[in-house]
């Protein structure tokens, strides 16, 4: 297993250190426009300054199964909701190391495979099938030219000699029993539960002079491509870039993810990242107390869910950078929400943007769903909000709190804020230490009751808003400000909030908690995102340009 | 929501009284004549008020009263349970993570998590447990021969990460809970009572399709890092136990196994079902015991985040909050109102194993079943004294007594319940918080 980089344990002023700046000697080498023109993999090893990791086989997650299978199969029931769920870290189930197999996982996907297979065969025969049997093609021809397609869109490339006869094997043993369909479904049971189906393998036999570093191979550099974009397999220009040596060139494989980038499958997984980033799952099952919030039905989370994917999408496509995605005060709304934000409800079943009010509401974490996210059932949560800003935007972990001492929620008290009932944290001095670090963050949100309306008193008491970033080393966020637009102001123009945010797109995109030899290319995403002006497009394509990514360390 | 017992009764799952057809039915299983043992895991989170749960003592173990959370549901099965007073999670000490990661793997692995890039609910770093759980632990001495090895099954069991998992099979590899009885129902008992020539039909297309899945991990071209090698060969190392598991076939409907009623789609994660959710598990649960389709199981309610509600006791307060309320705080009495809905979920749970007979008594007496938490007590975190109750027993453990403590480690108490279940491990966990069994106990 990897070891964990232990800074911040040993460390005691490690709740200042950020964790995607983990501060790197390595100097910083451009790759740029300096394009090798051969495949001499050691004058390109000595060039980099950076190191790989080795490649790390991934298994597919749900909802990468769901996608690839609806273009192998035409399956959109997305029936992978019967696998178990993922292990996840960091918020990701995309994790290498985490997201793993296990004794009934093994039988559930049996038992899928047998689902699909029959009804793939069933009711969407053309899309599977490239041929039938028939006067001009025997049961077993045909059978031979749907494992060469099936296997190679399944497989994700070139399907070896030995893979392909023991397919053929499967089909005939299958069609012994009687029928060419039967021999089919087999085959497809077969493939959909095969290593190579099922995780992303990296580590063609390529590496050469007991080279330490190597290139990742066009194939696999199509899956890597593919999946970090579309969460899908590589589509058939991906494939055959693959096999016609187009996709070994820093330039060719830019191009492709430029292509990538502007297509719209690319939507759905920019959805899946921040689903998962600012886990959203939460809203799932969340319970709002019917005396404090009468107005509150069921239905509304998922009203909030497809809100908020809806403002994700709008602002990471129409806008494209950070700062709009903090400071877009659009927001969607259905019949079931309008009225609680005090706009007019569109026609039953359809989804509206509306401008809210732009003195009260700046960007994603002004969002009406983030905000009843973040909250108790009868009230807002300070805690929460603070723990979640300096988590996901900064970075930041928390240390646990003290051992064995009694650590009490303030109870709601009808002649106070929250603001004064949390006070007790900034007196106590037991507390003091990690509550400056959260509470003044979650004030600043005061203003957002539990369902995420605009309030400017609460039990007839005004308002303070007031916050700050204290312990957190970044000119950009020193210093008071009053109100969430004023500290979401702060987060777009923080380096230390472009770093966090390309952090989290890096841990997504390799599947792993960033090793110490992925401090050096993290560096040059960060830096291309920055430079970028917080371009998301521009933070994609630098990591697809990373060491780390074109390279992967070979082991013994 | 009220549930009521019409409602559960249409839930589709039979639970009629049974004849006691003892000694015939133990053959219709299918079964060796010795009767199988089993344990069951039962795991409620975030502490619970300790005035309310501990009994009283009387002059002898045997002596007790029950407290709050236990007189009313577990009156009639009293003299099924052990209760302990002063056993700790000793283990917690080590390793990173806030209180609730640890406790969440300490409870059935007896170790310290490993260091990780996992944030805890307050934001501290951790990585996953370090060790196997006592349910695998036992799913590997006793589920060998079963359709499944063991059942991990939930109630609102979600997330994905340290804080919402207890079952491992290794440092490493959590187990997820399956939280939806029509998915459990459809992997466990679909195939029951198909007839013979059908079920071979299906037992033999299986053994062929996966067989041409390993040929596939065979036919791998590819040259893999030696870590990848490993995870393909845990892999196929499943698949191969698998095919052993399909020739065990999918169970033979007897008198005490019956296949249960189809359960209905249902929302898994709102408050609004969980009662029902939980009534449907356990009776899953139960009846793949019945079955021996399975001799593990684990049913986990919530999680360590615990961002739940109990509007049916009048509890509105969100779960982890509740647990932090102060000690003189009247809402503490949500939390006894909580607990002792878990209470009525364990006596439930009981019911159904002693309504099987079984050998020479009922399903209980050759079962044990754990009840544990990943804290002792929700506002300070405390591992100290935890709320374990274990009843049934195999192995022919002396139920119907208090047990008093003075701070041992709760490794001695997974040893000794390997012991039972006839596997004679003499360590568990951490061999440094763990001396042996635990003394006075079995």
């Amino acid at each position: 297993m990897r070891s964990w980089h232990r800074f911040w344990r040993h460390n005691p002023a490690f709740v200042l250190a950020l964790c995607g700046c983990l501060g790197s000697s390595t100097p910083s080498v451009s790759l740029g426009a300096d394009k090798d023109a051969t495949d001499d993999i050691h004058s390109e090893t000595q060039a980099l300054a950076c190191q790989a990791e080795p490649g790390e086989a991934r298994l597919l997650t749900r909802e990468e199964y769901n996608t690839v299978v609806a273009e192998l199969l035409g399956d959109t029931s997305a029936p992978a909701r019967v696998l178990p769920s993922e292990n996840k870290v960091a918020g990701f189930e995309n994790n290498a190391s985490s997201h793993q197999v296990n004794p009934n996982y093994v039988r559930s996907l049996m038992e899928l495979a047998e689902v699909l297979s029959t009804r793939a065969l069933a009711q969407q025969r053309s899309h599977v099938l490239p041929c039938e049997p028939g006067p001009s093609l025997t049961a077993e021809q045909c059978a031979q030219r749907f494992i060469e397609t099936f296997a190679r869109k399944a497989f994700r490339g070139a399907v070896s000699t030995e893979a392909s006869a023991a397919l053929l094997e499967v089909f005939r043993a299958g069609a012994a029993d009687g029928s060419f369909d039967a021999g089919i479904s087999q085959v497809i049971e077969v493939v959909l539960q095969s290593p190579n189906f099922l995780y992303r393998l990296e580590g063609e036999a390529d590496a050469s002079d007991g080279a330490a570093r190597a290139r990742i191979a066009p194939a696999e550099m199509a899956s890597r491509l593919s999946f970090l974009l579309w969460g899908a397999g590589p589509d058939d220009e991906l494939l055959d870039a693959a096999a016609n040596g187009r996709l070994s060139e820093s330039s060719d494989i830019e191009a492709q993810a430029q292509r990538m980038l502007s297509s719209p499958r690319t939507r759905a997984r920019v959805a899946s990242f921040h689903r998962q980033w600012l886990h959203t799952d939460l809203l799932d099952g969340l319970a709002k107390d019917a005396a404090t919030f009468p107005g509150y039905i069921p239905s509304m989370q998922r009203a909030w869910r497809e809100s908020l994917d809806r403002y994700v999408d709008d602002a990471f496509w129409s806008g494209g950078t950070l700062s709009s995605l903090l400071s877009s005060n659009t927001t969607f709304v259905d019949a079931t929400l309008a009225p609680l934000y005090n706009v007019s409800p569109p026609a039953a079943g359809t989804f509206v943007p509306v401008s809210l009010p732009a003195n009260e509401r700046s960007g994603l974490l002004t969002q009406p769903a983030m905000l009843s996210m973040l909250a108790q059932p009868d009230q807002s949560s300070p805690i929460l909000r603070g723990v979640f800003v300096r988590e996901k935007f900064l970075c930041q972990p928390l240390p646990p709190p003290p051992a064995n001492v009694v650590i009490e929620a303030p109870s709601p008290d009808p002649n106070a804020t929250t603001r004064e009932r949390y006070s007790q944290h900034s007196a106590n001095a037991a507390c003091a230490g990690c509550h400056r670090l959260m509470d003044p963050v979650g004030f600043a949100f005061e203003n957002f009751d539990g369902m995420g309306r605009y309030r400017t008193t609460e039990n007839n008491l005004p308002i303070d808003a007031s916050g700050e970033f204290l312990g957190v080393n970044d000119p950009a966020l020193s210093g008071a400000f009053v109100g969430a637009q004023a500290l979401s102001s702060r987060l777009a123009n923080s380096r230390t909030v472009s770093d966090c945010v390309a952090l989290q797109w890096w841990r997504f995109a390799m599947g792993r908690i960033e090793t110490k030899n992925d401090t050096c290319n993290l560096k040059k995403a960060q830096d291309a995102f920055a430079q970028s002006g917080g371009r998301f497009d521009a933070l994609l394509l630098a990591i697809v340009r990373t060491p780390a990514f074109r390279y992967r360390e070979v082991t013994p | 929501m009220k549930l009521s017992r019409r409602r559960l009764l249409q839930s589709g799952i039979a639970s009629a009284a049974l004849p006691l057809l003892e000694s015939t039915s133990s053959r219709a299983y299918g079964q060796t004549p010795a009767t199988p043992k089993r344990l069951i895991v039962f795991f409620h989170p975030n502490g619970t008020h300790a005035g309310a749960w501990f009994p009283t003592a009387g002059s002898t173990p045997d002596a007790f009263t029950l407290n709050r959370i236990h007189a009313d549901p577990l009156a009639a099965h009293k003299s099924d349970l052990v209760f302990f007073r002063g056993i700790d999670m000793k283990c917690t000490a080590l390793g990173p993570g806030e209180p609730h990661q640890r406790g969440m793997a300490a409870f059935l692995s007896g170790r310290h998590l490993l260091e990780g890039g996992f944030v805890g609910g307050d934001g501290s770093l951790a990585g996953w447990g370090s060790g196997i759980t006592l349910d695998q632990r036992v799913a590997q001495a006793l589920g060998q021969g079963t359709k499944f090895g063991s059942l991990e099954l939930g109630i609102r069991a979600t997330g994905g990460e340290v804080r919402h998992r207890i079952s491992y099979t290794g440092a490493n590899q959590p187990l997820p809970p399956q939280n939806d009885p029509r998915l459990v129902f459809n992997s466990m008992f679909s195939n029951l009572g198909t007839p013979g020539e059908d079920a071979a039909r299906l037992r033999r297309r299986r053994a062929s399709v996966l067989d041409g899945v390993r040929n596939q991990f065979s036919a791998l071209s590819t040259r893999l890092s030696s870590v990848d090698r490993q995870k393909l060969e845990q892999h196929l190392t499943l698949v191969r136990d698998l095919e052993t598991r399909i020739a065990a076939g999918d169970g033979t409907a007897s008198a005490a196994c019956n296949k249960p009623g189809t359960p209905p789609a249902l929302n898994t994660n709102s408050e609004a079902t969980m009662e029902q959710i939980s009534r449907l598990q356990i009776d899953l649960t139960v009846m793949a015991m019945a079955c021996d389709l399975t001799r593990v199981a684990s049913l986990q309610y919530s999680n360590g985040q615990n961002h739940i509600v109990f509007p049916w006791v009048n509890s509105p307060m969100d779960g982890h909050a509740l647990s932090h309320v102060g000690n003189t705080d009247p809402a503490r009495e949500q939390i006894v109102a909580r607990d002792r809905w878990y209470a009525g979920e364990f006596a439930y749970l009981l019911a159904r194993l002693k309504s099987i007979p079984e050998g020479n008594g009922t399903m209980l007496d050759h079962t044990l079943v754990l009840w544990g938490n990943e804290l002792a007590e929700g506002n300070s975190h405390s591992h100290a004294n935890m709320p374990f109750v274990v009843a049934g027993r195999a192995g022919g453990l002396r139920t119907g007594r208090y047990l008093q403590y003075n701070g041992v480690s709760h490794n001695n108490l997974l040893v000794s319940l390997l012991n039972l279940l006839g596997i004679p491990d003499t360590r568990f966990g951490n061999p440094d918080f763990c001396t042996g069994p635990l003394s006075g106990f079995a």
